[in-house]
């Protein structure tokens, strides 16, 4: 009994000495409910009747088994699932993954004389600050903002090239940024003191240490542009989207979710890939 | 002169080295092979895929020469520019003039995205916690509902988030809940997955010791590994809301409510369309401040 007691005590000691951080939990979940009862304060006129009940179920329905029809009367799943005629979906899943890869390539390109632009350690804290200041310009802008924009200057799956371009060099070329910062120069005076020359240090000596990092980062932001060149669709700019926005216009949910299931296993696939190849890169296993 | 005489007549070598590298003699006799580089395959496959890339995308750097400048070379016959005005003109009615005035109308709209990404944020993250632990596969050791959880984790990680918007706002109506909703079940699905990968990297020594005590599974997941990853899971709530205030602002394109609603429709417009540079402004700013402050939380919990 004493022994018991005496273990007791030693436990009670021990918890006390925890931290105590009561105030700051209190302020924090106090801060947390105000802001969500002033965001549930925006919520108004819902407008929630029979008919969204009908909706509802009609997009699961057809979600889970789309045996649709087109308006000229064709079964939707063979007509565009089981095609490779230009409005089928593998052909449009095509379309979209070479808009993302087309994307990826021309915005990794752009981003790395930006990433040199921007480094403190190449050019200085006053033009490095321009640069970040471009880039975060760049980055902030809505992808289908650059949609439209370049909508005006090309058409079709072009613009939504070009838009995707611009929007990758945002993050690409902040991560280029951080694995340029991290450049060890002291392997290029050990090349130095090797009589290298400029072209062969930069061979030897800077572009090994990027090329990991820098792929790594190709392939995640692959990854992300292939699923927003899926929607990119909805202002006109090619790939599976604009099939899709037609079918939300025209309210054909079966059509809806043969898109929907031609988006699923690719953007899956490429995200297992991607994930892969990145581990098997940073940590070469 | 004479080097590059040399060259030519070595032509052959020098392709084959790209791809077999030569064999390296040293002084005793033994013969060394470096390993062969993947780095040529991958760029003749990346020249390959972008020929069928450009094609497939109807890339062409003349359609945007004919567009900003009128000079149609190659006579490609492309469609005249939009309405009848260049390139330049159409893009520079983008932004002057600068219609400033416009503020007043924009801060409203703005406001509601803030609170849509945070309240879908909020509840998404909330739900993603206990899921997570279901997606986990040190912890669920029941097969059947890891395996239906990853399921319903990917399915929903990989619809867009405008999509489920536009189901909500069928449902819904135009209002704010669709894109509250919308974005809550977004959230749900990344931080449910960032979370459960986060969980099977931990250390479970002191989740067994607890459970070996004879503790229910419920109350030593409590004691032992919630401590262990509630750092980790704000710090994702975080960066969801990051993504979610910038996501948000064009949810309203399919009237899901916030700022996306007045863009569209100042867009479309071409009288309007100079209202764009200052909504773009005042999005640019809620993004920065709202990125800022979560970054500095973020590096308070790390």
């Amino acid at each position: 009994m004493k022994k018991n007691m005496k273990a007791t005590a030693i436990v009670n000691e021990t918890l006390s000495r925890e931290p105590n951080h009561v105030l700051i939990k209190v302020i924090v979940v106090s801060i947390l409910v105000a802001l969500s009862y002033w965001s549930i304060s925006s919520i108004t006129d819902v407008n929630f009747n029979e008919n969204g009940v009908r909706v509802a179920r009609n997009v699961i329905r057809y979600f889970f088994w789309p045996d649709g029809t087109t308006d000229q009367g064709e079964p939707i799943v063979l007509f565009f699932f089981l095609t490779l005629e230009s409005h089928g979906v593998p052909y449009l899943m095509y379309e979209t993954i070479m808009i993302a890869f087309l994307g990826t390539l021309f915005g990794a390109v752009l981003a790395v004389p930006i990433a040199f632009l921007a480094s403190k350690n190449i050019t200085g804290t006053y033009v490095s600050g321009f640069g970040i200041t471009l880039i975060t310009l760049i980055r902030t802008m809505p992808v289908f903002v650059w949609a439209m924009f370049f909508l005006t200057i090309a058409s079709g799956a072009f613009a939504g090239v070009l838009a995707i371009s611009v929007t990758s060099i945002g993050m690409i070329s902040k991560l280029f940024i951080e694995a340029i910062e991290d450049i060890d120069k002291g392997i290029l005076e050990a090349l130095d003191s090797t009589g290298a020359t400029t072209l062969q240090k930069i061979r030897y000596g800077i572009i090994p240490q990027l090329t990991a990092n820098f792929l790594s980062t190709i392939i995640y932001r692959f990854e992300i542009n292939v699923k927003n060149a899926t929607i990119l669709g909805l202002v006109g700019a090619g790939g599976i989207g604009t099939t899709m926005m037609g079918a939300i216009g025209s309210f054909n949910f079966s059509l809806v979710a043969v898109c929907l299931w031609g988006i699923i296993p690719v953007v899956f696939v490429i995200e297992f890939f991607s994930t892969k190849i990145r581990t098997k890169i940073t940590t070469g296993e | 002169m004479e080097k590059l005489k040399d060259y030519v007549k070595n032509i052959g070598k020098y392709i084959k080295g790209i791809f077999i590298p030569e064999q390296i003699i040293i002084q005793d006799g033994i013969v060394v092979s470096p390993p062969r580089s993947v780095a040529p395959y991958v760029v003749i496959a990346f020249v390959f895929v972008s020929y069928f890339a450009i094609q497939a995308t109807e890339f062409s750097i003349f359609e945007v020469i004919y567009k900003l400048f009128g000079i149609d070379i190659l006579n490609n016959h492309f469609e005249g520019p939009w309405r009848a005005m260049t390139g330049w003109e159409y893009l520079s009615r983008y932004f002057f003039p600068i219609d400033y005035g416009y503020w007043r109308e924009v801060i409203s709209p703005l406001v509601d995205t803030i609170q849509m990404s945070f309240l879908g944020s909020f509840i998404g993250s909330a739900i993603a916690l206990p899921v997570a632990f279901l997606a986990s596969s040190n912890i669920n050791k029941n097969k059947f509902t890891l395996t239906s959880a990853r399921a319903v984790l990917t399915i929903f990680r990989t619809i867009p988030m405008i999509i489920y918007a536009v189901i909500f706002v069928w449902v819904f109506g135009k209002n704010v809940l669709p894109g509250t909703m919308a974005i809550g079940l977004f959230t749900f699905s990344i931080v449910a997955k960032m979370l459960f990968e986060k969980i099977e990297t931990i250390d479970l020594g002191s989740y067994e010791a607890i459970e070996s005590t004879g503790a229910s599974k419920g109350k030593s997941i409590v004691t032992a590994v919630l401590p262990q990853i509630l750092p980790s899971f704000y710090s994702m709530s975080l960066y969801a809301f990051e993504i979610n205030v910038r996501y948000a602002a064009i949810l309203g394109y399919v009237g899901a409510g916030g700022i996306g609603l007045i863009l569209q429709s100042n867009m479309a417009d071409l009288d309007l369309t100079n209202r764009v540079f200052t909504m773009l402004f005042f999005i640019w700013i809620v993004v920065i401040s709202i990125e800022t402050i979560s970054r500095f939380l973020r590096r308070r919990l790390a």
